[in-house]
C-alpha cells in the first residue's frame, strides 16, 4: 500500500507539472481570400506562446470577394497550475461575400479552450445576424446554423456555414463562412473564401 | 527710599518634605502655557471664598486657624500663610482637621517660606480640598480648621487663611509663578516680592508681615483681605492682598511700610504667589484627525483622533475619560474593526488601529463620550483591496447594447500602472460598430463572485473608436469553472465608459474568463 500510494503521488505530481505547462495557442482571422487572382488575409492575430492578448482592428475591407464594413479579431490565454485557456473571437459587420451570394448584418466566431483537470472545447457565442445565402435569407435574426451546414452556391461552388475542425481533446477552430470555389465544368477547387474564423487550443 | 535685604533660605526651616520651597524666584515657566491662556479675555472662575486670620497665638508650636463661622466651598483652593517669631522653628505638617479633632486629610503643599530679622512666614495651598461639610457652623465643632505644626514652641504666631473658588483642581496645573523678598528700612520703605506672570484669569495672592507696628498702604491694584492687616505686641502686623487678573498678564504687589514711624528700623517679608483658573469643561467632541481613504481591511491612518473640547472650541486637557467611536454613515455595509473605546489623554483618544471590511465611498464614523456632545466625521471612502492577479479572457456578451465581443489580459502584479490591454466590440441593431480600447490601466480590485469565484475591476482610459480618452470600468467574473461552464452560472463580463456606456456584468454567451492569484 506504501509504495502504491508513493506512485500515486508521483503521477499526481506529473500531471500538475503537465498542467502547469499545458501550452495555449489561439488565432482569429478576419478574412482570407485564396484565388488565382487574389490572396489576402485580414484582421489575422496570433497569441503569442505563453498567453496574452491581441487584438486587431480593420475599418474595411473591400476585395473583389469580400467586402466588410469593420471587423475586429480577437485572442487571449493564460496558463497557470490550475488551469489553461484560450479564446479567440472574430466580430464582423455588414459582410458581402460574392457580390451579395452572401450576406449578414453580423458574423462573430468563437472559439474557447481549456484544461483544467479535463480538457475541452466549444465554440459558444459564434453566430450570425440576418444571414442570406443565394439571396435567401436563412433563420430570422441572430441565428447559428448546425455545424457544418453546407449549402451549395451554384455555378460557384458551395459555403460551409458555421464550420467546425476539432483538434485534439481541446483544440476548435470556427469558420463562420467557408466558401469553396469550383470549376463550375470540372468540380475542381479553384480558390477559397475565409470569413470570420477563429481558432483556440490548450495542450495540442 | 527702600533697602531691601534679600535673605537666602533657611532651609532646616521645613521639613525634608517641604524643602523645594525657595523665597526668591521660584517661577515655573510651564505654568504659563498656552492651554491656560486660552482662557484670555473669558471671565475668570476664580473668586475669593471664605477667609480668617489670626495673630496672637502665643508660646505654642501648632499654628492654627479654622474658617468659622462659614466653611470653604468643596473643591476650593485654600492658601494658608503662617507667620512665627523666630527662624529656627521648622514646619513639620501643614494639615487640617474639624474643629472637633477629625482628620480631613486634604494635602496641603509648600509654595513660599521667607525669614529675616526674628520673623518667618510660610505659604501653603491646597487644591480642590474635600472631606469636610459645607455650611455655616456657629458652634463651631464642624470648623474647618488649618494647621501647621512647627518643630518648637514659638513664642507667638500667627495664621491667615482664605479659599478661592474656580481654582484648577490639580495641584501642579493650579500654581502659577511665586516669589518672595525681604528687606528692611527706617523711612518709607516698599516691600516688594517681585513680578510674576499671570495666566489670564488667574489669582494673585501676595503677603507680607513686618516686624513693626507702623502704618501701610496696600497694593493699589489689589483687594485687601478683610480678615488684614492684622496687629499684635509681637509679631507687630501683617496683611494679605489679592487680585484676579481676567485676561492675565503680570502682578507687582507692592506695600509702603512706614518705618519712620519708629525708632528702629523695620524689617518686612514679602510673597506673591499665581494660580490659575480650573479649566473650562468640556462640551462636546471633535474630530482633530478626520478618517482617510484606504483600502478595505487596511488600517485607516494616520490615525483618527477626537478631541475632547469646551465652548471656546479648546482641547481639554483634563478629559481623560472614554471615547467611544463606531460608523456612521455605513454605505456598504461595512464592520468596523479596532479599538473602539479609547481613553483620552490630555483630552484626546487616538484610535490607531481602526478599519473596515467592505469597500464603499461616503462612510462616517460616530464619536461619542459620556455627558459631551458627539461628532460625526467627514466623509471618507473605502476603496477594495489592491490585489496581485493576472485576469484574461475573452468570448461574446449581449448585452442591452448589443453584440459585444470582447478580450483582455490585465496583470495586478506589475503596476500601478498596470500592464496589460482590453479591447470591446459592439453594436447593435443599425448603429456602427464601436470599439473601446484601454490605453492605461491604474487600479485593480477584486471581490468574491457570488458564483463561487472571484470578480476583478479594473478601471483606467480608454479610446473609444480612436477618439478621446474616457476613464471605464471593466469587471470580469470567474466563476472558477473551465470554459462558459453553467455549472453555478457562467462568467461574466461588464464595462462601463464615463457613464456612456454600460453594459452591465453580463453572463458570457461564449468564451471563458481566467483569474490568476
Amino acid at each position: 500500500m506504501k509504495g502504491l500510494t508513493k506512485l500515486v503521488v508521483a503521477l499526481s505530481l506529473v500531471a500538475g507539472a503537465l498542467h502547469a505547462q499545458t501550452p495555449v495557442s489561439g488565432q482569429a482571422l478576419g478574412a482570407a481570400v485564396r484565388t488565382a487572382a487574389t490572396t489576402l488575409q485580414s484582421g489575422q492575430v496570433t497569441l503569442p506562446f505563453g498567453g496574452g492578448f491581441v487584438a486587431a482592428d480593420v475599418d474595411a475591407l473591400s476585395a473583389p470577394e469580400v467586402r466588410v464594413d469593420a471587423l475586429t479579431t480577437m485572442t487571449s490565454g493564460a496558463m497557470d497550475m490550475q488551469a489553461s485557456t484560450a479564446q479567440s473571437t472574430a466580430h464582423l459587420e455588414k459582410v458581402n461575400v460574392l457580390n451579395g451570394l452572401i450576406t449578414a448584418e453580423t458574423v462573430i466566431a468563437a472559439t474557447s479552450s481549456w484544461v483544467s483537470g479535463a480538457a475541452g472545447w466549444n465554440a459558444e457565442g459564434s453566430g450570425f445576424t440576418n444571414l442570406a445565402v443565394n439571396g435567401v435569407p436563412l433563420g430570422s435574426g441572430d441565428y447559428l446554423p448546425a455545424p457544418n451546414t453546407r449549402v451549395n452556391l451554384p455555378g460557384v461552388g458551395y459555403v460551409v456555414l458555421n464550420e467546425q475542425i476539432a483538434s485534439g481533446a481541446a483544440g476548435i477552430t470556427v469558420n463562420m463562412i467557408h466558401v469553396v470555389l469550383q470549376n463550375a465544368l470540372t468540380g475542381l477547387t479553384t480558390g477559397e473564401i475565409i470569413v470570420a474564423s477563429a481558432s483556440s487550443s490548450v495542450g495540442n | 527710599m527702600s533697602k531691601r535685604t534679600t535673605f537666602d533660605v533657611v532651609a532646616s526651616l521645613l521639613a525634608a518634605t517641604l524643602l523645594p520651597v525657595a523665597c526668591r524666584d521660584s517661577v515655573s515657566p510651564d505654568r504659563f502655557s498656552p492651554t491656560a491662556a486660552a482662557f484670555a479675555m473669558a471671565a475668570s472662575p476664580i473668586a475669593l471664598d471664605q477667609q480668617n486670620g489670626t495673630l496672637n497665638e502665643t508660646n505654642r508650636a501648632l499654628l492654627r486657624k479654622g474658617f468659622n463661622p462659614t466653611n470653604p466651598r468643596l473643591g476650593t483652593a485654600i492658601v494658608a500663610t503662617f507667620f512665627w517669631l523666630g527662624t529656627t522653628a521648622t514646619v513639620i505638617d501643614v494639615t487640617d482637621v474639624l474643629a472637633d479633632g477629625t482628620p480631613v486629610g486634604n494635602r496641603y503643599e509648600p509654595v513660599e517660606y521667607i525669614v529675616g530679622d526674628g520673623i518667618s512666614m510660610a505659604t501653603f495651598v491646597a487644591t480642590n480640598v474635600q472631606n469636610f461639610p459645607e455650611g455655616t457652623f456657629p458652634d463651631g465643632f464642624r470648623t474647618l480648621v488649618v494647621q501647621a505644626t512647627l518643630s518648637d514652641v514659638v513664642v507667638d504666631g500667627g495664621v491667615m487663611i482664605s479659599s478661592y473658588s474656580g481654582v484648577d483642581p490639580v495641584f501642579p496645573d493650579a500654581l502659577g509663578e511665586h516669589r518672595s523678598d525681604a528687606g528692611s528700612g527706617s523711612t518709607q520703605t516698599i516691600a516688594h516680592p517681585g513680578a510674576i506672570a499671570l495666566n489670564a484669569g488667574a489669582l494673585a495672592y501676595g503677603v507680607t508681615l513686618s516686624n513693626r507696628r507702623v502704618d501701610l498702604i496696600t497694593p493699589p491694584d489689589f483687594t485687601t483681605l478683610t480678615v488684614g492687616p492684622m496687629e499684635d505686641g509681637f509679631l507687630r502686623k501683617t496683611d494679605g492682598e489679592y487680585t484676579v487678573r481676567a485676561s492675565g498678564g503680570s502682578a507687582d504687589p507692592q506695600w509702603t511700610w512706614s518705618f519712620d514711624q519708629n525708632p528702629e528700623p523695620g524689617t518686612w517679608l514679602a510673597s506673591v504667589l499665581a494660580l490659575n483658573p480650573a479649566p473650562p469643561p468640556a462640551t462636546h467632541l471633535v474630530f482633530t484627525v478626520q478618517p482617510s481613504n484606504t483600502t478595505a481591511g487596511g488600517t485607516i491612518s494616520p490615525a483618527v483622533q477626537v478631541a475632547a473640547q469646551d465652548d471656546a472650541g479648546n482641547t481639554v486637557v483634563g478629559f481623560g475619560a472614554d471615547i467611544t467611536i463606531a460608523l456612521g454613515n455605513n454605505p456598504a455595509g461595512g464592520t468596523l474593526s479596532g479599538t473602539k473605546i479609547v481613553t483620552a489623554v490630555n483630552g484626546v483618544a487616538t484610535f490607531s488601529d481602526l478599519s473596515i471590511d467592505r469597500a464603499g465611498n461616503g462612510y462616517t464614523l460616530v464619536a461619542t463620550a459620556t455627558g459631551l456632545t458627539g461628532a460625526t466625521s467627514t466623509p471618507f471612502n473605502i476603496a477594495a483591496p489592491q490585489v496581485r492577479v493576472d485576469v484574461s479572457g475573452g468570448g461574446r456578451i449581449d448585452p442591452a447594447i448589443g453584440k459585444t465581443t470582447f478580450g483582455f489580459d490585465v496583470d495586478s502584479r506589475s503596476g500601478p500602472p498596470f500592464q496589460g490591454d482590453m479591447q470591446v466590440v459592439y453594436h447593435g441593431g443599425t448603429s456602427p460598430m464601436t470599439r473601446i480600447h484601454s490605453v492605461v490601466i491604474d487600479g485593480v480590485t477584486s471581490s468574491p463572485d457570488p458564483r463561487g469565484g472571484v470578480c476583478i475591476t479594473w478601471t483606467g482610459s480608454a479610446r473609444v473608436n480612436n477618439g478621446d480618452q474616457h476613464r471605464f470600468t471593466a469587471t470580469a467574473c470567474d466563476n472558477g469553472q473551465p470554459g462558459s461552464s453553467h455549472g453555478a452560472g457562467p462568467d461574466r463580463f461588464g464595462i462601463s465608459v464615463d457613464g456612456s456606456v454600460n453594459t452591465g456584468l453580463t453572463d458570457l454567451k461564449g468564451g471563458n474568463t481566467q483569474v490568476r492569484q
